[in-house]
């Protein structure tokens, strides 16, 4: 029986030299065009020899198509911070609804939770420097169409008719051994960067004032414009129960859990022009 | 030179047992079906007509620059849900048949072409372990995955092979492929070189199944001794992967490695189906007579009974 690694005699069943020649050479050119696409991988810090990168082109349509156009970076060349996005729906009513993708999922859907995450990340990677304003950044062609979609993905499970989809990124960060002694829980409000991306119509045009480009905001200011204009309205519309309130508008989780700690920031006549500070000096204790 | 082509030869075209194909081909099936089952509830997120990625983005993503994008799909045909749920639960069917062992090639093919229109067409959604998945079910094709464990050929012995070899071969060369430069890529990242990439990794919330963050508070020392020893055993795995399976006597200290490491990364980032198929690809550096050994010991009965003594040449000779 032959071994792994070794090579016992069983001449008679080997193919014919004609096979075994033509299959040499498809393996060859398989192997080269898997470890061509491999080489031809860059990285911002280390972009790929161009010779790699050329000589990988002829080999991409059967590549893709075969779905074997991998580099193989798996959490290289770091651990990547996951992003998330959260959804700013408005609807024809005027009233406002809030929503987190990848919801969570139970462990039988788990793969599904893990492909909406992937696709998250994979929108968030899209988020690229600005080649005609240095120092910002804007979302790729890819990124733009994605994030059309899923304004309009949005638009079409939402019951109730949709006006518009303010779309956020927010990329979040790692958590250090020192601020875990300090306090901070892995969904720490601190851990979140937060950037606008656009508001979208149920159809996918972008219609803020902002386009092409985006705003990345700090989560005390977000939070802060969440509460002026989404949550104190209704609560003084409504005169509820603030946390209920926050259920109904389904605010993200990280502010949900910073407010429900501080129910002072919930009242609206609290509110003031230095709001930020204060929700940013909260979020530090 | 003569050598040379003699032991390339040898390599790629030895007949070899397909048992331990036999082994992979269910490996995969069931990692391709608990993947797919579990995602059937979200289905029409992925690849319905009002998915996240829709065919109006896909129209625009495909062609951004011009150039043309050779991923295929069924889904970019078929938009009706009604059709969608009809082939999906057809493809899982297949599924089922491939792990089985039913019309094994046939099902392989259904399955492969499934599996990559599924990822074609999710765009965003897929992950390194489609990848794996797609590297797998592709190989699988050319071999005879059906000979073995399966009901195709059942109680009928396997036949030895030369494509049994040259598809494991090829997976075996893949997974080296795959773990050499999963190793070279690390050691061009910051966290890798500072050691706290583990950290990292097991503190990612988004994926965590439970949080572990409470290492945190056995103070900056440990958890740095935690992460480094990670990172150590992580680049040091990797890395000779490539250049240590190939020794019979180290090869079990790496798969079972390999094991722990991806056993790890699924208890602790929940990717449980990632690691599940990269234990499937290191499965091909298992010899088909310990696979045999294995199945013979689960099973505490005759030889005889559905897998049989591999008929070789000189058997057939004999009889």
């Amino acid at each position: 029986m032959p071994q792994l690694g070794s090579a016992h005699d069983t001449a008679p069943e080997m193919p014919l030299a004609r096979v075994r020649w033509i299959a040499s050479g498809l393996v060859t050119v398989h192997l080269i065009a898997i470890v061509l696409t491999v080489v031809s991988f860059s990285t911002p810090s280390f972009p790929a020899p161009r010779l790699a990168v050329a000589a990988s082109q002829p080999t991409q349509p059967y590549l893709q198509a075969t779905f074997l156009n991998n580099a193989y970076r798996f959490f290289a060349p770091n651990p990547g911070t996951p992003s998330i996005l959260w959804f700013r729906v408005q609807y024809e009513d005027r009233s406002i609804r809030w929503i987190e993708a990848p919801a969570s999922a139970g462990p039988l859907t788990y793969e599904a939770y893990q492909r909406r995450l992937n696709f998250t990340i994979m929108i968030g990677q899209q988020l690229a420097p600005d080649p005609a304003h240095e120092g910002k950044r804007r979302m790729t062609p890819t990124g733009e169409a994605a994030l059309a979609s899923c304004a309009r993905h949005i638009a079409r499970m939402e019951t109730r008719e949709v006006k518009s989809v303010g779309i956020y990124i927010l990329h979040h960060a790692i958590i250090t051994p020192e601020q875990v002694r300090t306090g901070w829980t892995p969904t720490d409000v601190r851990t979140y960067h937060a950037t606008f991306v656009g508001a979208y119509s149920p159809t996918g045009e972008r219609m803020d004032e902002m386009k092409p480009g985006v705003l990345e905001q700090p989560m005390g200011h977000l939070i802060a414009g969440i509460l002026d204009v989404d949550v104190y309205p209704l609560i003084r519309q409504s005169n509820g129960d603030p946390v209920k309130t926050l259920d109904t508008l389904g605010i993200p989780l990280p502010i949900r859990r910073i407010l429900t700690a501080h129910p002072e920031l919930l009242d609206p006549s609290e509110a003031g022009p230095n709001m930020q500070e204060r929700i940013e000096k909260l979020a530090g204790q | 030179m003569k050598n040379l082509a003699d032991g390339w030869n040898r390599f790629w075209f030895t007949p070899a047992d397909p048992t331990t194909l036999g082994v992979i081909r269910i490996a995969t099936g069931v990692v391709l079906f608990w993947v797919y089952t579990s995602c059937t509830p979200a289905l029409m997120e992925f690849i319905g007509p009002a998915s996240w990625i829709d065919p109006q983005a896909i129209a625009a993503m495909r062609d951004p620059s011009g150039g043309t994008m050779w991923g295929q799909s069924l889904w970019f045909h078929v938009q009706s849900p009604a059709a969608i749920w009809i082939l999906h639960f057809a493809f899982l069917g297949a599924i089922v048949g491939f792990t089985l062992g039913w019309w094994t090639r046939t099902m392989n093919v259904i399955v492969w072409l499934g599996h990559l229109s599924f990822v074609h067409r999710a765009y965003f959604a897929w992950s390194g372990m489609d990848t794996v998945l797609a590297m797998l079910t592709f190989y699988l094709m050319f071999a005879p995955t059906g000979s073995a464990l399966s009901l195709d050929r059942r109680g009928q012995a396997p036949s030895a092979s030369w494509t049994a070899n040259l598809v494991v071969r090829l997976i075996q060369v893949h997974m080296c492929i795959i773990y050499l430069f999963a190793g070279l890529g690390k050691l061009q990242g910051a966290r890798w070189w500072d050691g706290t990439a583990v950290w990292h990794t097991l503190v990612l919330s988004e994926f965590a199944p439970f949080d572990v963050t409470w290492l945190g508070h056995l103070g900056d020392e440990t958890c740095h001794l935690i992460s480094n020893l990670g990172v150590l055993v992580t680049l040091a795995f990797e890395i000779s992967f490539t250049f240590l399976i190939w020794n019979p006597r180290i090869r079990p200290v790496l798969l079972t490695t390999a094991l722990m490491l991806h056993g790890g990364i699924g208890l602790f980032m929940g990717l449980g189906s990632f690691g599940a198929a990269m234990l499937t690809g290191c499965l091909a550096f298992i010899p088909p007579e310990t696979v045999r050994f294995a199945i013979q010991a689960c099973r505490r009965r005759p030889e005889t009974d559905g897998i049989l003594p591999i008929e070789t040449a000189g058997a057939r000779r004999a009889a």
